[in-house]
Parts: structure tokens; C-alpha cells; sequence
């Protein structure tokens, strides 16, 4: 009880509670933008997290994050262009719901069940991270090395179309966290005799340059469209919004926990909860004809589980310390930069500030109804924003975020390059999440495998003996290796029945 | 920017190589803990990676696929303001971080951001009124509310 209250009341001051508003506006913000993603909102707040305790930290991004994912909702209502990509999936039934005079069922609906489906969503984490840490703290550096290993390979799977250049993105992650000194020997690994890069490699600096700077660099090399004003909407979407929400009551269930169990997989994020949630309440409905047409149930099931997903992906990253998307990622290393590696001993150490964290995502969700009014009423003005003003804005803040964390010039140099080089990446299907998901992530690899290297004195063996460590190493390895091995076998059986026809076709000639 | 696979694999596959050469020369302690051994996976895992997506489309191109082995032209490329526009985006990070330590990080940052406005297709005045009052505000905002020491320049006080 006492942890509770140490909890609330490091929720409930007034700095964090500013905070949280501030984070709250500027995922609106950035979210209502068509072209700006929750991910870029997070990156962008990454170093004002910096000066912040770590209850105002984790309440801005965690609000953050939470805004702008159902604020992506408004400009796919508005305007028939998804703020972000979680809300693709259900784009086509909030716009035509607008297209039949619906606009405010279409965006009640989504505002409402994007706060069910959150709180749901934190229901399952706050059931199930303790459960987890317990098991957790069972876990030695083997268990630790597999896991992360683990991890990192599901996000490669998912992330972009191409394994091959998602692994290559991976390892370029992997190689940045080797810059600077070594974690086991301390010995200066690529750092070339510079001072600068003994420290290694900014992760602020490469994850605003991967999810900011590339985005503008994105932008800047498409023509400019002169956005159109939008319809109208205001108080009108409350009305009714009981009695809709209990008829799709189902939907929105089962929207919820599909999104919390998605986004709790490594790798799987908001969008990916939404498509699925999407497809599978369409696979129940009675009503599934009418998918796609404007059906407000297809917006319940499918916006409800993007932001479950997004407290589902925090049980990952809280309990073992491994992020399960981009967003996760940037909050695991928030932490590590504010002296708290995430895992099973936090909840031991730090209780207050995992009872905070959970407080935090109740407000933060509560908060939606308010603060998304407020946008949805004042998105037509946002939506008519010009780009001229954007995205020099957005630079801006990139520069002096960078520059501002460690006031480090060599920081903006690391932003211009990492900006550059992740946006020639992902032009060429090289995906930026597993990159920064190996930096994040590479010093818990190499220090696990070491330690461990040095407990088993080199016998590689050692990293299998241990029941759960096997059964998570040899998980991994299946991951890597059951697709090429499926795409193999399926070649072989394909060149084993051709073999009959040709021979039946020569035989013929 | 577009480029061939055959590129970007080659080029990941001789970063591999050179991760592996340089590991080559770190000092290595008695035991299992050799600061060469996890450069030496990541190395040997790019020239692997790196070759396979080389090799994968060299193959598409031997079955007839249209494999190109030159950069396309892409639209960008030919608008001298959208090329412009990429380009000031990373210099405008270079040049913040070369002249704001000598002429203070708002004058800059105001330039920068009028500059940009324009590229991005704003109008002189519109532009102007933007960098000044963003630039002042976020300016604002680290130095005063979160106390961040941006550089001044040759001027005195927070505003500069």
C-alpha cells in the first residue's frame, strides 16, 4: 500500500503532471499530421526526456506515444490519409463513414474504444509484468543472451518486406554499439584514436536522426501538396457513444486483447495489431459484409487493439528489458541513460516506479477523451498546416534536441549522418527499427554472451544446459532457421514433382 | 536514393571485411573474453548477409529478371528545388553545428530556419515570421525551461 502511495505521489506533483499535458499536446500534435509517425513524436521528446525524472520521463513519452496513435485516427477521418500507419488498417471505414455524413460516429467511436482498449491493455500489464518478473529473476546471462537474441530476431522477421536486409540493418546496429569501449575488457574498439568516439555512438543522436531527420529527408524528396481544409467536428461525437460502444462491446474486447498479446511479441507493433485485429473481427462478424463500407464495429475491434498493443509491448521491455517495437526501444534506452536497466530486479528495487508506470498509462489513456476532443475540434486547423512551416520546425528541434543532451558537436554530426544514411536504407528496403533495436539491445547481447563465454570457459554447449536457456536458445535458432530450411524443402518437393511431368513431356516429343 | 542490390550488398560485405581486419588488431587477454570475438561474428554476419543479397540478385539478373546494375534517375534528382531541399537538410545540421558555437545558437538557427521555410516553399514574409517565432520559442524553451546552455556567440544573455 505504501509503494501506492510512494507511486501516486510521484505521479500527482505538478511537474509530472505538466509534463504529461506537454507530452500529451505534442502526441496530438504530431500525430494529427499526416507524414509524422508516433515513433518520430517519441524520438523528438527523447531529449527533453533527458532533463526529467524518470516518472516525468516514461509519463511524457508513455502520453506521447498513447495521443498520437489514436490522433492518427483524425487526419484518416478528415482527410483519407492515416497520421500514422497504426490507423491504415481501419482508414477505409472512417472515411466512409464521413463520406455518409457520419464524421462524428466515426471518430467517437475511435476515440472511445482507442481508451478501452488502452486501459484494457494496461490491465494485462499490470496482471501479468509481475507474474513475468518473477519468473525473470530466475534468469541468469544465458537465459538473458537467448532472450535478447530472441527478440532481436522476431523484430528482424517482421520488420520490412526483406529478412535478408532486415538482418544486414540489424548488424549495422549491432556494430554501432562495438564503438567505443569494450563492455567486458574496456580496451577502445573502432573509435580510430577520436576522443569522441570513446563514449561510442549517441543512441539520442541515432534515433533521432533514424525516425526524424530521415522522415523530413523522406518528405523533402516528394513534391509539396497543399493541404485541403477538412469537414467539421466537435462536442456531436460524444453523442450516443454508450450505446454504440455497448453494442460492439465483443469487438472491442476482443480488439483489446488481441492488440496487448500482439504488442507484447517482439517486433509486432500498433500497426500490425490493428491489420490483424482488423482481420479477425471481420472473420467473426455477423456484419462482415459491410466491412469496408463505413461498419463503426470494424473501427471498435481494430482501434481498440492499437493502443492495447502499445501497453501489450511494454511487458517485454519492463519485465526483461528487451523492447518490443521502435517505441519501446526509445523507452529502454531512455532508462538505461537515466541509470534504471529494465527487468525483473525493478520491480524489486524500484516498485514505486513500476506502480507509477502503470498509473501513468491510466492517465495518459483518461486523458484521451479530453485532449483528443480538444484535437479533433481543432484538427481542421492543424490538418491545413503548410509543410514550410513543419518540417523546418521539426529540424529544429531535432538539432537542438541533439545538441542539447550532451552539447556535444560531434552528436550532430552522428545526427546528419545516421539521417542520411537510414533514409538511402530504407529507400532500398533496409528497415530502420532493427538498427535501432540493435543499438539498444547490442550491449545486453554482448555482455550476456561474454559473461557467459567466461562462465562456460568457451564451451558453447554451456549456453543449452540450462532448461530454460535451451528451450529459448533453441527457439531462436528456429526462427533463424525454419524459413530457409521451409523455403529448401518446399523447392525440393517442387523439383521432385516436376521431375515426373518432364519425363511424362519428354516421353511424349 | 535508390541503388542496385548488387551495391548495397557488396558494400555491406566489405564493411564486413573491414569490421574483421580492424578486430584483428585488438589487443587479446588470456580466457574466453576477447574483445575481437563479438567484431568477428558481427564482421563475418555482414560479408554473409551481404554477399547473399548481392548474389540473390545476380542471380535474378542471370534468369532474366530486370536487374538494374546502375542508379536509377528518380524524380527528385531532376528538381533542382527537391534536390535543394534533401540537400540543406543535412547541411543545415553541419552548418548549426559549425557556426552556432561562433555566432550564437538563435542568429543561426533564425537563418537556418528562413532558409529552409523557403526551400520548403513558403513565402519570404511567412518565412521570416516563422523562423523568428519558432526560433524564439524553442530557443526559449531550452534555455530558460530546461536550463540547457546553447551557445551565445559573441552575444550576451539567454536570447542568444
Amino acid at each position: 500500500m505504501d509503494v501506492l502511495i510512494s507511486a501516486f505521489h510521484m505521479v500527482f506533483s505538478l511537474d509530472v503532471l505538466g509534463v504529461i499535458l506537454l507530452g500529451s499536446a505534442f502526441g496530438l500534435f504530431v500525430g494529427a499530421t499526416p507524414g509524422l509517425s508516433a515513433t518520430m513524436a517519441v524520438a523528438l521528446l527523447v531529449p527533453v526526456t533527458f532533463f526529467l525524472s524518470p516518472v516525468a520521463a516514461i509519463g511524457a513519452i508513455v502520453s506521447c506515444s498513447a495521443m498520437s496513435i489514436f490522433a492518427g485516427d483524425i487526419p484518416g477521418a478528415l482527410l483519407r490519409i492515416p497520421g500514422t500507419p497504426a490507423s491504415a488498417a481501419y482508414m477505409r471505414e472512417l472515411d466512409a463513414l464521413n463520406r455518409m455524413g457520419r464524421l462524428d460516429l466515426a471518430l467517437g467511436t475511435s476515440m472511445m474504444v482507442a481508451v478501452i482498449g488502452g486501459l484494457i491493455g494496461t490491465a494485462i500489464l499490470v496482471l501479468a509484468a509481475p507474474q513475468l518478473a518473477e519468473v525473470a529473476l530466475l534468469f541468469s546471462t544465458y537465459e538473458y543472451f537467448w532472450l535478447a537474441l530472441l527478440g532481436l530476431s522476431c523484430a528482424t522477421l517482421v520488420a520490412g518486406r526483406d529478412r535478408l536486409k532486415g538482418t544486414v540493418s540489424l548488424l549495422l546496429g549491432l556494430f554501432l554499439t562495438m564503438i567505443g569501449l569494450d563492455v567486458t575488457t574496456g580496451l577502445p574498439r573502432y573509435t580510430f584514436g577520436s576522443i569522441d568516439l570513446q563514449a561510442g555512438v549517441s543512441l539520442i543522436a541515432v534515433m533521432i536522426g533514424a525516425f526524424a531527420v530521415a522522415e523530413i529527408l523522406r518528405s523533402a524528396q516528394y513534391p509539396l501538396i497543399t493541404p485541403q481544409k477538412p469537414a467539421r467536428a466537435g462536442l456531436s461525437i460524444l453523442r450516443g457513444q454508450g450505446r454504440n460502444i455497448w453494442t460492439h462491446k465483443g469487438a472491442v474486447v476482443r480488439g483489446s486483447l488481441i492488440g496487448t498479446l500482439i504488442g507484447a511479441l517482439p517486433g509486432a507493433g500498433a500497426d500490425i495489431a490493428a491489420w490483424i485485429a482488423y482481420a479477425i473481427s471481420q472473420k467473426f462478424s455477423k456484419k462482415a459484409d459491410n466491412y469496408g463500407k463505413g461498419e463503426p464495429e470494424a473501427i471498435a475491434g481494430a482501434a481498440s487493439a492499437n493502443n492495447a498493443a502499445l501497453s501489450g509491448s511494454y511487458v517485454p521491455a519492463l519485465v526483461f528489458g528487451i523492447p518490443g517495437d521502435s517505441i519501446t526501444a526509445i523507452v529502454v534506452g531512455v532508462l538505461v541513460l537515466k541509470g534504471i536497466q529494465p527487468g525483473p530486479m525493478v520491480f524489486i528495487t524500484s516498485p514505486d516506479l513500476v506502480n507509477a508506470i502503470y498509473i501513468v498509462f491510466v492517465l495518459a489513456n483518461l486523458l484521451i477523451i479530453p485532449l483528443g476532443l480538444l484535437a479533433i475540434i481543432g484538427g481542421r486547423q492543424l490538418l491545413g498546416m503548410r509543410m514550410g512551416k513543419l518540417y523546418p520546425s521539426i529540424l529544429l528541434l531535432c538539432i537542438l534536441g541533439t545538441f542539447a543532451t550532451n552539447n556535444a558537436l560531434f552528436d550532430l554530426w552522428t545526427l546528419a549522418a545516421v539521417g542520411v544514411l537510414v533514409w538511402i536504407l530504407e529507400a532500398n528496403d533496409y528497415p530502420a527499427a532493427p538498427l535501432v533495436l540493435g543499438l539498444v539491445l547490442g550491449r545486453v547481447v554482448e555482455e550476456n554472451f561474454m559473461s557467459s563465454m567466461i562462465k562456460a570457459d568457451g564451451n558453447l554447449l554451456a549456453f543449452f544446459e540450462r532448461p530454460i536457456a535451451g528451450v529459448l536458445g533453441v527457439i531462436t535458432l528456429l526462427v533463424w532457421l525454419a524459413p530457409p530450411a521451409l523455403v529448401l524443402l518446399r523447392r525440393l518437393s517442387g523439383r521432385g514433382s516436376a521431375n515426373p511431368n518432364t519425363i511424362a513431356n519428354e516421353g511424349k516429343s | 536514393m535508390r541503388l542496385p542490390d548488387i551495391w548495397t550488398g557488396l558494400g555491406f560485405a566489405l564493411l564486413g571485411i573491414f569490421v574483421i581486419l580492424q578486430a584483428q588488431g585488438f589487443p587479446e587477454p588470456a580466457g574466453a573474453a576477447s574483445p575481437r570475438l563479438f567484431p568477428r561474428i558481427i564482421g563475418c554476419g555482414f560479408v554473409l548477409f551481404g554477399l547473399m543479397i548481392a548474389g540473390r540478385s545476380l542471380a535474378a539478373r542471370m534468369q532474366g529478371a530486370e536487374v538494374r546494375l546502375l542508379p536509377p534517375v528518380e524524380d527528385w534528382m531532376r528538381s533542382s528545388k527537391r534536390l535543394t531541399r534533401i540537400v540543406f537538410v543535412p547541411l543545415s545540421i553541419v552548418l548549426y553545428g559549425l557556426l552556432a558555437p561562433v555566432l550564437g545558437s538563435l542568429p543561426v538557427s533564425v537563418v537556418l530556419v528562413f532558409v529552409s521555410a523557403l526551400l520548403w516553399d513558403e513565402r519570404p514574409v511567412a518565412a521570416a515570421i516563422v523562423a523568428v517565432c519558432v526560433c524564439l520559442v524553442v530557443t526559449l524553451f531550452f534555455m530558460e525551461v530546461m536550463r540547457v546552455p546553447l551557445p551565445t556567440g559573441p552575444f550576451p544573455g539567454s536570447l542568444f
